[in-house]
């Protein structure tokens, strides 16, 4: 079920409807059920294996608890359920692909049976943050839970089940064990919220894509076609992602929950590290804490810095996908971390001054190599990428030129919203808890959600696309 | 006040937040009423139907009615074809080699990706409405894309409709105002909301608001640009010979929502008599008969294995399409199948069901050597 139809509405209004007439036991029941049929409403089975793995990660983390002696073992088959599960339905084709064409170089005949299944949605989201919960419990940092029901809503809480924000026990789950109280102001919060997340979607986002297929759909793509093309889909990925994130926020606040921040604007970093502190929030920290600091982290000689780093975010670029463009992806990165870090170290004047000029060379810098990244995260065609990341300015013809102008402007008038809520949220917010209750802000809102609702109804995009967060 | 862990959570509210329960329903009356009623009191400017026929949200082709009527009627042709990539990846964009090859006057209404939609605004709007007498107007079709009727109708190809209507189009909006309807809830629902006379249905909006970003766009990004001749060069960089091949095989994959089933006609093909009367085809023939025009429905050989057989012919297609030819001749058309001409090879084919370049002359003369009987 997507968040953007009319599905959802009658979903959400129902859910809410039984919800909040319920005591918190009850509710959470209700939760566990409207997950599952969330989940498995275009696929029932996939309920099958959000089952499955909800049960075993439950029980191994109590034994965990149990048998202090035998823990390493218990996580070890969490893990192992887990990543065996992402393995088959993620990886097995490209690693099956790959291993056949390595076979076929050496000149050996190999065939191996393709065995093409339908990636579940969420599951790289779902199995992580059931991951997290197991190595919190195996270091001690969170307690493993004896109620079912309580992890079960936890790994299955509709709002955020398909594409995060991926959440911690000691966040979400803890939240789920606490009674919640219905609050007016929070829910005027949360319709306004998914208000501005419809409206990145099917407005943004949704525009934003036709031109970025249309760029992408060349064959013959030249040096400005294919930088507008990267743009427009600059301008898509993080609406529509962002979108997600709001919309799932915003349900979560409908229900007395509060899911974490997932983006801080990224389009404001200023260097691939503040990239990453702004972009996927919830999925970097994740690679921060189970596996960056894992590997040593940053409290180690430079060698093993480095090795970490890449090793880290090589991983995260294959999370994003079994193809060899989303690690190439995640290697890009960091790599620009690794240089990024050496330059720190050599000029820390420069990369910490917080002047005008420095600032906006360094954001400079930063969108040029977001935009570069987005390149690879895009094209999934090795060759057609190597053909465009090749491509001469020089010779490109004066019409894609003119084209490319049109797409550039188009993107910068569809991205207004976003750059005017990246100046405008700090301010705003520092004093919206006192503004909030009064009629001037009252009037405020009530006017941002008229115009949002408006610009939703005549400015939405004719043709809606699936979140692209939703193939991982 | 603090609530208890079983109280219910509505009842825990106190008596500030009810307050806010007050705030919060005026607010949603305010958000969701002030934008049912603005857009129907603020009407925008009408324009004329020409003009907003040749902007599009995407800029792609649209076609100039009566430019074409002005060139059909210069032409005055023999015969005229109408369809879509089908058509020129065979015979070719324009009609010269087959003029050449004939030594009779064609002409060509062609679009990607056009549809049988398309194919009956186009007969009767332009083919009918020049009053030029053709001594056959035939139509390139592909499966059952003659009797789909909701194919490529929307997202962009309703663009290119859009271009081709005339002030009135009953059939058109007869057929397509009956597609197939989600039942439940949440189909009820979005009727209320968005659907014809809905809450939040406003016609005369209809992409007022985005074709004028796209027209600041267009001047801000193409100085120097006149907005037609970025129209018209944004319609030829994005034609099909620029397209990847795998996205210029215009084989829709399935479920992609551009299949040959639209919702809820995925059984038709089993069931001809419900599918020809929910089809522009008996307006098509109607509009034919009314014009003194006769039709020739050409249904392509489908991309064959390598032994020369199409092997997506189902023994259900193959049925549909002997009754299809059937109907048709029985209302006073002509119909012809190649899916079973042993003598298309699967080499001629480039990409998906597309004849490669270097084959079309081949093509050319096999289709004329084929077909020459039925144009009279």
């Amino acid at each position: 079920m997507i968040f953007q139809s009319i599905d959802y509405l009658v979903f959400l209004v129902c859910v809410l409807a039984i919800y909040w007439a319920m005591r918190h036991r009850a509710q959470n029941v209700v939760l566990l059920i409207a997950g599952y049929v969330f989940y498995g409403y275009v696929h029932p089975w996939y309920g099958i294996l959000l089952g499955a793995t909800t049960l075993v990660d439950f029980v191994c983390s109590r034994k965990i608890e149990d048998e202090p002696a035998r823990k390493r073992f218990w996580l070890g088959c969490i893990l192992l359920s887990n990543f065996t599960v992402l393995a088959t339905f993620k990886y097995f084709g490209f690693f099956t692909e790959n291993l056949v064409a390595i076979l076929q170089a050496m000149g050996m005949n190999a065939s191996v049976p393709l065995f093409k299944m339908l990636l579940p949605a969420g599951v790289s989201f779902y199995t992580f943050q059931s991951c997290a919960y197991a190595v919190d419990v195996y270091r001690g940092d969170t307690r493993a839970r004896r109620n079912l029901l309580d992890y079960s809503v936890y790994v299955a809480f509709f709002p955020q089940l398909v594409a995060g924000p991926i959440e911690r026990a000691d966040h979400l789950l803890v939240q789920v064990e606490r009674p919640r109280r219905f609050n007016a102001t929070v829910v005027r919060d949360a319709l306004f919220l998914f208000l501005w997340g419809l409206v990145k979607k099917r407005v943004i986002a949704d525009t934003a894509a036709l031109y970025c297929n249309k760029a992408f759909s060349l064959g013959d793509s030249s040096f400005p076609l294919v930088w507008a093309g990267v743009l427009c889909f600059c301008v898509q990925i993080y609406a529509d992602f962002s979108a997600y994130t709001d919309m799932a926020r915003a349900s979560a606040k409908l229900l007395g929950f509060d899911l974490r921040q997932n983006f801080n604007h990224p389009w404001l970093a200023q260097s691939p590290a503040d990239f990453w502190r702004r972009w996927h929030m919830s999925l970097s920290s994740w690679f921060r804490d189970y596996v960056f600091i894992p590997l040593g982290g940053s409290r180690c000689s430079e060698g093993k810095i480095v090795r970490n780093l890449m090793i880290t975010f090589l991983l995260s670029g294959l999370w994003h996908g079994a193809s060899w463009n989303f690690i190439l992806w995640g290697g890009w990165w960091g790599v620009w971390l690794v240089i990024w870090r050496q330059f720190e170290r050599g000029a820390p004047g420069f990369a910490k001054n917080k002047g005008a000029l420095p600032s906006l060379i360094r954001w400079g810098v930063t969108f040029v190599l977001m935009n570069i990244g987005w390149l690879m995260f895009r094209e999934q065609n090795l060759h057609e990428l190597v053909r465009q990341m090749t491509a001469n300015p020089f010779t490109a013809p004066k019409d894609d030129w003119h084209i490319a102008g049109f797409f550039t402007a188009l993107m910068v008038l569809y991205s207004i919203p976003l750059w005017l809520h990246a100046a405008l949220e700090k301010p705003l917010l520092s004093r919206w808890e006192d503004l909030r209750d009064t009629w001037k802000g009252f009037m405020l809102q009530t006017l941002g959600g008229i115009v949002l609702f408006l610009l939703l109804l005549l400015m939405s995009s004719k043709v809606s696309s699936d979140f692209i967060y939703f193939q991982f | 006040m603090s609530p208890s862990p079983h109280a219910s959570g509505m009842a825990a509210a106190a008596p500030r937040e009810n307050r806010g329960v007050g705030r919060l329903l005026i607010w949603a009356a305010l958000c969701f009423a002030v934008p049912a009623v603005l857009p129907r009191v603020v009407k925008p400017k009408k324009e004329p139907v020409a003009a907003s026929a040749q902007r599009s949200t995407v800029a792609m082709e649209v076609r100039d009615v009566p430019r074409t009527i002005a060139e059909l009627q210069a032409a005055n042709p023999d015969y005229i074809a109408i369809g879509n990539s089908m058509l020129y990846t065979r015979l070719g964009k324009t009609p010269e080699k087959m003029n050449a090859l004939t030594g009779k006057k064609f002409f060509f209404i062609v679009r990607n990706g056009s549809s049988s939609a398309a194919w009956y605004l186009s007969l009767k709007n332009i083919v009918a409405a020049s009053g030029v007498k053709p001594k056959l107007v035939f139509f390139f079709i592909r499966d059952n894309d003659i009797t789909s009727p909701f194919f490529r109708t929307a997202g962009d190809y309703a663009v290119y409709l859009n271009s081709l209507r005339g002030p009135e189009e009953p059939v058109l909006d007869a057929i397509l105002g009956k597609a197939p309807q989600r039942q439940g809830p949440a189909g009820s629902l979005g009727r209320l909301l968005n659907g014809p006379g809905g809450l939040y249905h406003f016609p005369d909006w209809d992409e007022k608001l985005p074709r004028q970003v796209i027209d600041l766009a267009m001047d801000i990004g193409a100085v120097g640009t006149p907005k037609t001749a970025l129209r018209s060069t944004l319609s030829s960089r994005f034609a099909l010979e620029h397209l990847r091949p795998d996205l210029g095989a215009d084989t829709p994959a399935p479920g992609s929502g551009d299949g040959y089933a639209p919702d809820g006609y995925s059984d038709l093909i089993g069931n001809y008599q419900e599918a020809e009367e929910r089809s522009f085809l008996p307006a098509m023939m109607e509009t034919a008969k009314e014009h003194g025009l006769k039709l020739l429905f050409f249904r392509i050989k489908r991309r064959p294995d390598n032994k020369g057989v199409v092997s997506d012919e189902s023994p259900a297609l193959r049925e549909y399409a002997r009754h299809l030819q059937k109907w048709i001749e029985e209302h006073g058309g002509l119909f012809f199948d190649e899916t079973y001409d042993a003598s298309i090879p699967a080499s001629i084919y480039q990409d998906g069901d597309h004849v490669g370049e270097k084959h079309m002359d081949w093509y050319r003369a096999s289709f004329w050597k084929r077909t020459a009987g039925l144009f009279p």
